[in-house]
């Protein structure tokens, strides 16, 4: 079947295409489409007749501009040093034989269990203007800026350690699967270690590499909290005001317009990358795979300068949670002058959070509301992605693959808005159910916001699929269900597992989509944390979101261990 | 048995005759569950809000989030709505939800009139319960009286204040907002962009060039304590003063200029919803209860705020009684209510550092 010349005669009348086409079919309109349009009309023709005033508006306006301009310029330089510190991370730890490296992986990965402001005030616990780092310098250089880590550089900086996330997990799992043989063929023919390196390894982890890539100019692309925090008047980027037009009545024109711009970029990276990526084959040929051997670095100046490196960047890894931790046992004060001092020590913060039961509920909910959604998201991705994996030019499959991609183009506040609106009269495409106030449209916006992610990641998966593993199976007899059950599936599954875990995560803080759509009995993290620092809130609030911080930092890092590091371990059963 | 007789006529009276005619504090709920949404319930307020009601057979769920959440809530739910009640908020978010038929009026509870004159809205969607003064403040342990600005405008007008003080960097809290209007509707002007004059649109430019933009994540007083950080003054609301001056050892001086300053009014408003009939009689049993002298004085008592009723001010704090007798200026809410977003859409394009 898979042999022959299967993609020109795909098989679209089978009971199973059927069922599929129907499912996905509704949930790509009714949950996508007809509530995006449905916005996208409320915002654009409000006052009866569409108008070109808000693009005005935007031109006119040399802040929006200039901030539009230096998300753009922020996308492609940080998408060059993460993939480059990216990289570097996988090789300390995956490929050279550096002392200590089960410890510097693991301050690598502190990375995944963190994020957004808590991880930038982190760092600006050491660079800061009264951070550990500047009262040293200043120390020594009495006169110096205090205020050096401000601007660009200091939000590529902070960006390019925060955003290794998926390269330590995607990428150091294509690492896993480079296939040692041809390292050593390579070394046989008397190839250097760097002429390895750069022409035998790294061409494996090129899909990987594309598709981190995408995801880290997206990330530049929408930076939020590290041009809040560090890029001073001089530095700031597009997502904060994109974000508060989307909450404002009469701006969300304006939101939707400058995120569609960030959006329709985007994808026109992604539809390059995509082609690049189907033109080229990038697998390795090997058909029976031996596990890589850690490489010892044989110039002994390059080893010390190596390992210099991966403690250094251990330290700017570490040094950020370290300070976290600290820091949620002190107040709001210490924590707003950055002052440690360890007098102001208490236990006060923890106290107040757990003695009172009401404030566990939310940690319930969201591990709720996010383990359902990361398990749904990742059932129907697997499935998305192996029909479009059977019909790769077909339409279908196509419009299937840059469907589930739509919500990159809004940011997250319009599609809860898009949500709120649609599902709160009856439709006839919801089963003519009012879904607001039930537990139900929240996951089904958690379940949305996640899907272009695991889309693309579980994809490049799919497609580093060695085909002869399904040809075998197919000689032996296995059918199709058999086939992708208990063949492909359990292959992918370490990475499926994965992309589940970072979801969960991720959607653990959660607040653009909850605030629009938490039942009213059930908040979320996500609204129980974004209380603490609102206006008219309590002055000890920022504490309080310190301490959160680092419990979730507890549930985010064992769900990773139970999910991802036995999973990862069982990656090279093949 | 005569006496026992009239004992129990006596009680049976009092019970039929509470139930008739209870007022305030002694309305008592039968459990019908309300949904009620407010911006006005961190530090623990929802929560003493639920148990405290729960005492007199009230059963609530509360739903707290920012002001604006909470608008935009209700706006995206107004075809099917989940809430009873609404409280908190202010008057310009109020005046928007009424020019939306979000909300329905509702005849005055018997302590409306308890409430400071000019707080409850006139057409009755709205009846207040606590006031919070917007302040322009500065930490008098570093500013002396004579030194501080009298009013806003100084600081944009006298050099002295140039980046002494904070300028907002995010426009959707109603603390800001209030201080943008509380400037802007010195200057209308039908004619003016917006509504608003030249000079208005100046001193507004001028309001935003000279302040130090606020650092995300920091507050106001840990700028002022902080010897590194020009910044010694910057908006605030009244019921933090106290807290904050607790926790970063500051003095709060404030502001007193002669137009008086913006009061963000929280109030009590009842969702245009379709409810039945014992449901609406408890929501509107609720909101008697609630803003009476007696639990508005318990709630101000526990969370420091300023009762807009004036017999449970006489529990407020003095020095929240003190701030809160600044005369308050004279807003058309209407207006502000009606520009108040296409304002700050200018002034976040244009004039934010």
């Amino acid at each position: 079947m898979v042999n022959a010349a299967p993609r020109r005669k795909p098989k679209w009348l089978t009971p199973w295409n059927v069922v599929m086409f129907i499912v996905f079919a509704w949930i790509l309109l009714a949950w996508l489409i007809f509530p995006i349009a449905n916005l996208l009309k409320t915002v654009f023709l409000s006052d009866g007749s569409f108008s070109l005033e808000p693009f005005q508006k935007l031109l006119k306006s040399k802040r929006a501009m200039k901030a539009l301009g230096n998300s753009f310029i922020l996308a492609p330089t940080l998408s060059v040093s993460v993939g480059i510190v990216g990289i570097s991370l996988v090789l300390i730890t995956e490929y050279f034989d550096i002392k200590g490296s089960a410890i510097l992986r693991l301050g690598y990965m502190t990375t995944l269990i963190y994020g957004g402001v808590t991880l930038v005030s982190g760092y600006k616990f050491i660079y800061g203007s009264s951070g550990i780092l500047t009262t040293a310098l200043r120390g020594v250089f009495p006169d110096m800026n205090i205020k050096w880590f401000e601007g660009y550089w200091a939000v590529l900086f902070v960006m390019t350690f925060s955003c290794t996330s998926n390269h330590m997990i995607f990428l150091r799992n294509a690492m896993r699967s480079v296939d040692f043989q041809t390292v050593e063929a390579a070394r046989n023919m008397g190839a250097s270690q760097a002429y390895i390196l750069f022409r035998v390894v790294l061409p494996v982890l090129l899909p990987s590499l594309f598709a981190v890539t995408i995801l880290t100019f997206i990330t530049g692309l929408c930076a939020m909290s590290a041009p809040l925090l560090v890029g001073g008047t001089g530095f700031q980027t597009i997502n904060p005001m994109i974000k508060q037009f989307a909450e404002t009545n009469n701006s969300k024109d304006l939101a939707a317009i400058l995120s569609l711009v960030l959006g329709l970029a985007s994808m026109l990276l992604l539809f390059i990358m995509t082609q690049v990526e189907k033109r080229g084959h990038y697998m390795s040929v090997s058909k029976v795979k031996t596990r890589i051997v850690k490489q010892k670095i044989h110039n002994p100046v390059v080893n010390v300068l190596v390992h210099l490196y991966a403690y250094i960047l251990f330290v700017i890894y570490l040094l950020p949670v370290v300070l976290i931790v600290l820091f949620s046992f002190t107040d709001s004060k210490h924590i707003a002058l950055r002052q440690l001092d360890f007098s102001a020590f208490s236990l006060d913060n923890y106290v107040a959070l757990l003695k009172n039961s009401a404030n566990y509920r939310p940690f319930l909910v969201s591990i709720v509301y996010s383990g359902l959604a990361a398990l749904i998201v990742g059932l129907l991705v697997v499935v998305a992605c192996r029909f479009i994996q059977k019909n790769r030019h077909s339409v279908g499959g196509n419009i299937l693959e840059y469907g589930l991609m739509i919500p990159w183009l809004l940011p997250t506040t319009l599609i809860a808005l898009s949500l709120m609106l649609a599902f709160n009269v009856q439709r006839w495409y919801m089963f003519n159910q009012v879904l607001t106030g039930t537990l139900l449209i929240l996951l089904i916006g958690y379940i949305i916001i996640k899907m272009p992610f695991t889309m693309r990641m579980t994809k490049a998966a799919f497609f580093s699929l060695d085909d002869a593993l399904e040809d075998a199976s197919r000689n032996l007899g296995g059918g199709e269900l058999y086939t992708f059950r208990r063949v492909i599936f359990p292959v992918l599954l370490p990475t499926i597992m994965a992309i589940a875990a970072l979801n969960f995560n991720g959607l653990l803080t959660d607040y653009d989509m909850s605030a629009f759509l938490y039942h009213p009995l059930n908040p979320t993290l996500g609204v129980t944390i974004k209380k603490l620092t609102d206006d008219m809130g309590d002055p000890n609030g920022m504490a309080m979101t310190f301490v959160y911080a680092v419990l979730m930092m507890i549930i985010s890092a064992v769900v990773l261990y139970l999910v991802y590091g036995r999973g990862g371990r069982d990656n090279m059963k093949e | 048995m005569k006496r026992i007789f009239a004992l129990i006529l006596s009680v049976l009276f009092i019970l039929g005759g509470c139930s008739a005619l209870a007022e305030g504090a002694d309305t008592k709920g039968t459990g019908i569950e309300l949904t009620v949404y407010t911006n006005s319930g961190s530090s623990g307020r929802d929560e003493w809000l639920k148990e405290r009601a729960a005492q007199d057979g009230f059963t609530l769920a509360v739903l707290e989030d920012g002001a604006g959440a909470i608008q935009q809530r209700l706006i995206g739910e107004a075809a099917n709505p989940i809430a009873d009640v609404v409280f908190g908020l202010n008057a310009i978010i109020w005046n928007d939800l009424i020019s939306r038929d979000i909300l329905v009026a509702y005849d005055a509870p018997s302590w409306a009139s308890e409430v400071s004159e000019g707080l409850n809205d006139p057409n009755g969607y709205y009846y207040a319960i606590v006031k919070q003064a917007i302040l322009l403040a500065y930490d008098a342990n570093q500013v002396s009286e004579e030194e501080a600005p009298k009013d806003w405008p100084d600081l944009w007008e006298n050099e002295a204040f140039h980046g002494k003080y904070e300028s907002q960097i995010k426009l959707t809290g109603g603390t800001t907002r209030n201080v943008i209007d509380g400037i802007l509707t010195r200057y209308v002007d039908p004619d003016g962009d917006l509504g608003i004059s030249d000079e208005g649109w100046d001193a507004m430019e001028a309001f935003f060039a000279n302040g130090t933009p606020v650092e995300d994540g920091v507050d106001l007083y840990a700028q002022m304590v902080n010897p590194d950080s020009p910044v010694l003054m910057g908006q605030m609301w009244s019921s933090g003063v106290l807290q904050y001056d607790e926790q970063y050892g500051t003095s709060t001086g404030v502001a007193v200029p002669e137009v008086g300053i913006p009061y963000a009014v929280e109030g009590v408003g009842v969702v245009n919803k379709q409810n039945d009939e014992a449901k609406q009689q408890e929501v509107l049993n609720f909101i008697e209860w609630f803003g009476s002298a007696q639990i508005q004085g318990e709630w101000c008592e526990q969370f420091g705020t300023m009762p807009a009723n004036e017999k449970a001010a006489e529990k407020a704090d003095p020095r929240q009684v003190e701030l809160c007798s600044i005369p308050a200026q004279d807003i058309d809410w209407a207006l502000v209510a009606a520009n108040i977003d296409d304002w700050c859409e200018k002034i976040t394009l244009q004039y934010m550092q």
